[in-house]
């Protein structure tokens, strides 16, 4: 395989093309657009180009139109890009580099200089995707002995205690969710990306007093006598003092927040919790997300005195108080986070959980500057995936692949013949296979509609396909920016003669 | 005749180019080249076609390659027509004059070049 790096030329003239194929010399590997549109679609195949040199004036989509939707789609973070254009005027440069170009070169340029820029430019993003890759490996690894600590940790409780191996786990996970929930939708709480994954991390230990209750109490099936309550409940006492008998700085964050969260865990906002009988905000946000989510555990596990209640009902009895009352922003996270609980339950969890971390490490040692997103080229993948099940789920019928960021459709009937295949966005598709005006806007309307979490939409309309014209089912499926919220990147789908 | 002579008679700067491009084998082969661009061709053709829009854009790209090539007699006459292009409307007074200029040069350039390199 070639392992040169590779550089994308876009330039309308050839003769342009080769004069820097030949300044540039062998070192590299080069691929070639003659217009903006080539560019794009070479941008979507080839995942691995290092570098890209624009030209601005050229047929079909100029220079700022590529720049325009790789900015949009966010891949200008991933590929470089060095504009050459005779255009000097200060308004053209300073537009480019608005839109994310690294370099601006005039003509006529001097070969020695190109070369010099063109190594630059690819040595400081080699540079820095080095460094992200190493920021990767270290976090993975602290990560890792982080998580194998813990685990021991609940292995410990879970010896004498059955229940507390994966609680302790899904408080983990629960917690992180909540907190992020919590910063997108109040700025009440200014926590930063620090104090997410401290209170995450503190979070695992706000059970250990429990290793001090008897285990008679402990494991004891059913319910509890008064007495025997009185005692469980000292366990969040018995945590904290856990903690402040130890010789750590009780100034040290982590040790702080583990303490409250000991502590406080089982306060509740009215004042009716223990031990304290904290009120409202009197109890730090830290122990309030775990109580909350320490509660949709215990109603979702089973226990050796209980049985598990589904999902829905548990999220259900908090929203009613019938676990005791909680700060009502947190009741707003948690029922917006239902979906993604569900599934943890059922142990999908997300697969690539130290990224939040890596990109804050990332991003305070290159100053706060955000950085390419070393998942971007893994995302496509990911969409990729989702295309291919998809279509196989649904073969053998007319299909539709719909890229919004290059505005490439293509229709494809049953035996994979291209009905229809453009890229001009004012073409008029609906007009092309004779559907009326009303269905085509309740398509928008339903279209307008979706969303992550509910991406399909299935329709009945009259469409005239190969000259017959008769009604379909139409179902669309719509395509998610993995690394941006809430872009729609794309629309694919099938229809079928109704028999 | 030497790469410097056809330079002179075309009315470019081969001392300019030659410290940009700072390897002397790369002019006649980039100079050949310039035979088999398309964008004077280019140029024409939409100027019949009153399609302003490749218009501006093929004088604007036979005007950096020969920035490129510092073929300073063509650049300043292709440089003048994109000039006048630059609206895309056609309407400013003095394109097909400038194009007159721009065909002439071109012409005597692309005649000096094949007797250059026929040597």
């Amino acid at each position: 395989m070639d392992k040169r790096q590779k550089i994308l030329i876009v330039d309308d003239s050839k003769l342009n093309r080769e004069i820097l194929k030949e300044i540039l010399g062998e070192t590299y590997n080069y691929l070639e657009a003659e217009n903006g549109n080539q560019a794009i679609q070479m941008i979507g195949e080839n995942i691995g180009i290092n570098l890209m040199l624009l030209d601005i004036n050229m047929p079909q989509m100029n220079g700022f139109e590529v720049l325009e939707i790789m900015k949009r789609s966010q891949c200008i973070a991933e590929t470089p890009v060095i504009m050459i254009s005779s255009e000097d005027a200060v308004n053209t440069m300073r537009k480019a580099y608005e839109l994310g170009i690294t370099d601006y070169i005039t003509r006529p340029f001097d070969s020695v200089i190109v070369k010099k820029r063109v190594q630059n430019t690819l040595g400081l993003y080699m540079n820095q995707k080095h460094l992200i890759n190493v920021v990767y490996d270290q976090v993975y690894e602290k990560e890792e002995n982080n998580n194998i600590m813990i685990q021991i940790m609940s292995n410990i409780l879970g010896s004498r205690n059955s229940e507390s191996r994966e609680h302790i786990l899904h408080i983990k996970t629960a917690t992180e969710m909540m907190l992020r929930q919590l910063v997108k939708v109040t700025d009440a709480y200014p926590l930063t990306e620090a104090d997410i994954a401290l209170i995450t991390t503190a979070s695992s230990l706000h059970d250990i007093g429990k290793i001090r209750i008897p285990e008679e109490i402990l494991n004891k099936p059913g319910r509890l006598t008064d007495e025997e309550f009185k005692i469980m409940e000292t366990h969040s006492e018995l945590g904290a003092a856990i903690i402040k008998d130890m010789d750590f700085s009780q100034g040290h964050p982590l040790v702080h927040t583990a303490w409250e969260i000991c502590r406080w865990h089982h306060e509740r906002w009215d004042g009716k919790g223990y031990p304290d009988g904290l009120k409202g905000e009197e109890i730090p946000i830290s122990a309030q997300v775990v109580s909350i989510v320490d509660v949709y555990d215990a109603l979702t596990s089973e226990r050796c005195y209980k049985k598990a209640f589904e999902h829905d009902t548990a999220i259900q009895m908090i929203m009613d108080g019938q676990c005791g009352q909680f700060n009502p922003i947190l009741l707003k996270c948690l029922k917006e986070l239902s979906l993604q609980l569900s599934k943890m339950l059922n142990k999908e969890m997300d697969d690539n959980k130290y990224s939040h971390e890596i990109q804050r490490l990332s991003n305070e040692i290159l100053s706060d500057k955000s950085l390419p997103n070393q998942i971007y080229s893994q995302s496509l993948v990911k969409v990729m995936q989702e295309k291919i099940d998809f279509f196989k789920s649904n073969s053998g019928t007319n299909s539709i692949d719909y890229n919004v960021v290059s505005g490439q459709l293509t229709i494809l009937n049953g035996k994979q013949q291209v009905l229809c295949q453009r890229n001009n966005p004012k073409f008029d598709l609906f007009k092309e296979f004779g559907v009326i005006e009303e269905d085509v806007q309740y398509i928008r309307v339903l279209l307008h509609q979706t969303s992550v979490q509910n991406k399909e939409i299935s329709v009945q309309i009259k469409a005239t396909v190969e000259n017959k014209s008769q009604m379909y089912k139409m179902k669309l499926h719509t395509l998610w920016s993995p690394m941006k919220k809430d872009v729609c990147i794309g629309i694919i789908g099938y229809f079928d003669i109704i028999k | 005749m030497t790469m410097q002579e056809c330079y002179k008679a075309i009315g470019g700067n081969y001392e300019a180019v030659l410290g940009r491009l700072h390897n002397e084998a790369l002019i006649p082969r980039f100079t050949l080249k310039f035979l088999e661009d398309q964008s004077y061709l280019q140029l024409k053709q939409a100027l019949e076609n009153k399609n302003y829009e490749d218009a501006f854009r093929s004088a604007h790209t036979l005007k950096g390659v020969c920035q490129n090539l510092s073929f300073d007699r063509l650049y300043e006459v292709s440089n003048e027509l994109t000039e006048l292009l630059r609206d895309r409307t056609g309407e400013k007074p003095g394109i097909p004059e400038a194009m007159e200029k721009v065909t002439e040069v071109y012409e005597m350039t692309i005649e000096e070049i094949k007797k250059g390199l026929s040597h």
